[in-house]
């Protein structure tokens, strides 16, 4: 699976907001969009949903222009996991994760056994079958992140977009969630997250891609994020440390001066 | 509200009683106080002599010739008033039954029943009135299979009073019921109430609105 | 995990029984509840048939037998009592999925068939043909028009001012405002209404009954029932997925805007059908979806049909009391909201903990 960017120009009704930007993603690797507020991560992943028309250029999976697919189509080639959030009425995990079969159902079907067994197992992926029974609305922040994923994952798509996956957890749920992010691209998913934290990126992404006002930049982590890119599109000092964490793997990490 | 009234507009503000027997007194009132006694006295004996005349006849109808009326005021004939309320004082005056014993005086918008009670009631004489679609009702009544057990509408006894140029019964509850009474004692007590309705409706509407009309109008008020 | 790759087909297989084992005694015992509410209603009226002629009336129909029974007590049977009680099962359901189904599209469980401006359409319609003399028909298919216009207008306003991301904000704002300007056209309908005939008849007509139902209405709520309900029915599980919001519905494959419309249009069919036929009948359509959703969980697959049962058996048992009790009706508006409203207060208190 690949997903190709060409020159897109992205925008709302009268306002463009991102311009020629071009990038592709395969299977097996994450993209992550980093960016300060309002610079357009968001309009660019709405945009590649569907959600927001392309004013300029296009989007392409495997060769084939998205323009003028069904919101069925989407749903089968592209899984969307939004941020965590308080849905109205107290479904089950069960129910909500079942929720992801809807692309591949008829007009007026709901989920057969089959449908329900793909919603078992993509619960059972991520090591949250426990969580079956419970009622949505009240586990927490974390464990929610975890099901929305599920959910994206019971569509069976090619490509996960996921919108600050991250955001709304603490600390432990934060790295949890990158682990099993991790493990699905290692699984052969390929997956666009926006994030607020270059530290991430460097956990997780097999390529980077920073908007700035001025412009946009996309490549490998370690030739992205810099403490020069980051000063000039943060506005911020920092120090990038590389660690060692034992077997002869390195991990990056930024460090912020503050004084 | 009366001396609210009074005091804000500065003019003096009279009530009147409107109830079908104070209506005598109430012209009285009326011709002091507008200077015009001789005119409001001129109605007043009217309307006192009309009353009187049929009260006098219908309190000769004994228990078991009385009749059961129900007043039917939409079209769809649900909808009525009690015995209590302002809107059918004349059913009370001419010594007939008003089926709905209920109090229902608490609502000017009248009161709904349903189709079983009026089966129920079975009554002997339905009034429609033909300001709330009573008309309607009237004319498709007598094809109406539900309705057609009803003893009232086997013995035709359905009728509409008049309403030109107000109504002669109710809505409004005005001065026409002073004819609006005679006319209804003759219809419901016709062996008890011996008037000659033709002359009566024409010298009404010669005193209360100078209005002369023939033999064949008044016929045409008067119904069938 | 291997089978995320595969790109997804339609799953074969007959219909899961997993979540169902729950939910068929909910059902089972619901539909028994209406069956037992039906048959309570048939036996009570203002005009006493004893249950022994009853049965000998219902049996005798059903095998064709010569009528041995008195010509008036059967017309009770079948010309009032049995149509009666056909309408006030169907208004009840029609507005309770409809209020279902409205609660699914906006998210929001405090929503009611109204949002849109059904009721207050209907209204006005119904107070501008009493105003203008239209017979019993004549005001009834008026209101069902006048409804329909109403949640036609909210519809392409909405359309017209908001864009899709915000397409459920602005169609329950331009539905307020729609209700309002309906409202305050009935007020200046009011305002010149006879006050001695026409005014009571519209005050009336706005307080709600069955009173008038007859066999021909039975027939012409029928038609817009059925083809309001179907849709409704058809598009259960699409609802479980509108009420998490615009963006993911359609993330998740749902066409929002034609679903949206489908529902819009059906419910507005029902809510415009059961106003015309019973006048304007509150809480009902807000407070059995809520009861339902309590009993038998968020799922529209259950909690359609469950308010429907739900509220045809609610009205039925409400219609009950206001053509029994007193000698004159109790229009049926005020008895919902008499015991609607204690009712909800209560409801809130125990589902304190669902919506927090």
């Amino acid at each position: 699976m690949k997903l190709d960017v060409c020159s897109a120009v992205c925008g709302y009704r009268d306002k463009v907001i991102l311009k020629d930007i071009s990038f592709s993603v395969s299977s097996s690797e994450i993209l992550c969009l980093l960016g300060p507020n309002g610079v357009g991560k968001t309009t660019l992943f709405k945009t590649i949903l569907g959600f927001l028309k392309l004013k300029g250029g296009s989007v392409r999976v495997d060769g084939e222009d998205l323009a003028g697919w069904s919101r069925k189509k989407y749903a089968q080639r592209i899984g969307y996991v939004p941020q965590m959030h308080t849905p109205p009425f107290p479904f089950t995990v069960f129910d909500v994760v079942a929720m992801g079969r809807t692309a591949h159902l008829d007009a007026f079907a709901s989920p057969s056994r089959a449908d329900l067994e793909i919603a078992a197992d993509a619960l059972d992926s991520l090591g949250i079958t426990p969580l079956k029974d419970r009622i949505y609305t009240e586990i927490s922040g974390g464990e929610r992140q975890m099901v929305l994923i599920a959910r994206a994952l019971t569509q069976q798509p090619q490509l996960l977009v996921m919108d600050e996956p991250t955001s709304n957890l603490d600390f432990g749920n934060q790295l949890r969630v990158l682990k099993q992010i991790r493990k699905l691209a290692g699984d052969g998913m390929g997956i666009v997250m926006t994030s607020h934290f270059p530290d991430h990126a460097f956990l997780c992404a097999s390529r980077v891609a920073l908007l700035s006002r001025d412009g946009f930049a996309i490549g490998e982590p370690d030739r992205i994020i810099t403490e020069e890119s980051l000063r000039q599109v943060y506005g911020v000092d920092v120090k990038i440390t590389t660690t060692p964490v034992g077997g002869g793997r390195y991990e990056k990490a930024c460090v912020p001066i503050l004084s | 509200m009366v001396t609210q009234l009074g005091e804000q507009t500065g003019i003096p503000v009279v009530t009147l009683d409107s109830g079908l027997t104070a209506t005598p007194d109430a012209y009285r009132l009326l011709g002091k106080i507008l200077g015009a006694e001789d005119r409001g006295n001129e109605l007043a004996d009217y309307a006192q002599k009309t009353l009187d005349n049929i009260s006098s006849m219908v309190s000769k109808v004994p228990d078991s010739d009385k009749v059961t009326v129900y007043y039917a005021e939409s079209a769809d004939g649900l909808k009525t008033d009690g015995t209590d309320s302002m809107h059918t004082e004349v059913i009370n005056f001419v010594n007939a039954t008003n089926v709905v014993t209920m109090d229902t005086s608490g609502s000017g918008a009248g009161t709904a029943v349903s189709m079983e009670q009026v089966l129920n009631w079975n009554p002997d004489v339905i009034l429609a009135n033909s300001a709330m679609g009573g008309s309607d009702f009237a004319s498709a009544v007598y094809n109406d299979s539900t309705w057609s057990g009803i003893s009232a509408v086997q013995n035709h006894r359905v009728y509409v009073p008049s309403s030109l140029p107000f109504s002669w019964f109710d809505r409004p509850p005005c001065i026409a019921r002073i004819i609006g009474t005679e006319w209804l004692a003759a219809k419901l007590y016709p062996d008890y109430v011996k008037v000659d309705l033709t002359s009566d409706v024409k010298s009404f509407y010669q005193t209360f609105y100078h209005v002369d009309i023939t033999d064949a109008q008044a016929n045409t008020l008067i119904g069938g | 995990m291997q089978r995320t790759l595969k790109a997804g087909g339609a799953a074969p297989g007959k219909k899961a029984a997993l979540s169902r084992k729950r939910a068929i005694p909910a059902m089972t015992v619901l539909l028994l509840l209406l069956t037992a509410a039906f048959l309570l209603s048939v036996t009570l009226g203002r005009y006493g048939i004893p249950l022994r002629q009853l049965m000998q009336i219902l049996f005798g129909k059903l095998l064709g037998q010569t009528p041995t029974w008195p010509d008036t007590v059967e017309k009770v049977l079948f010309n009032v009592r049995l149509p009666r009680i056909l309408c006030g099962m169907m208004v009840g359901a029609a507005l309770s999925g409809s209020g279902a189904t409205y609660q699914g599209i906006f998210k929001n469980p405090m929503v009611s068939p109204d949002i849109l401006g059904a009721s207050a359409g209907a209204g006005f319609g119904a107070a501008l043909a009493i105003l203008n003399n239209f017979s019993i028909w004549g005001i009834e298919v008026t209101a069902f028009l006048f409804g329909m216009a109403a949640v036609a207008l909210t519809y392409f306003l909405s359309n017209f001012i908001g864009r899709n991301l915000n397409a459920v904000l602005v169609l329950v704002l331009t539905g307020m405002v729609v209700q309002s300007l309906f409202s305050a056209f009935t007020s200046v309908i009011k305002y010149e209404a006879d006050p001695n005939n026409k005014l009571p008849e519209i005050t009336f007509w706005l307080m709600g009954g069955l009173s008038s139902s007859t066999k021909k209405q039975v027939l012409m709520m029928l038609v817009p029932f059925i083809i309001g309900m179907i849709p409704l029915f058809l598009c259960r599980w699409q609802i479980n997925i509108l009420s998490f919001g615009e963006e993911e519905a359609k993330a998740l494959g749902v066409d929002t805007g034609k679903t949206r419309a489908v529902l819009i249009l059906s419910a507005t069919l029902l809510t415009s059908a059961s106003i015309a036929v019973s006048g304007m009948i509150g809480w009902v359509g807000l407070i059995i979806p809520h009861l339902a959703r309590l009993i038998v969980g968020p799922n529209y697959k259950i909690l359609l049909p469950a308010s429907a049962l739900m509220g045809a058996t609610f009205l039925l048992l409400v219609d009950d009391i206001a053509r029994t009790v007193l000698i004159t009706e109790i229009p049926l508006g005020i008895l919902t909201a008499i015991i609607g409203a204690p009712f909800f207060l209560y409801l809130l208190y125990r589902g304190r903990s669902t919506w927090e």
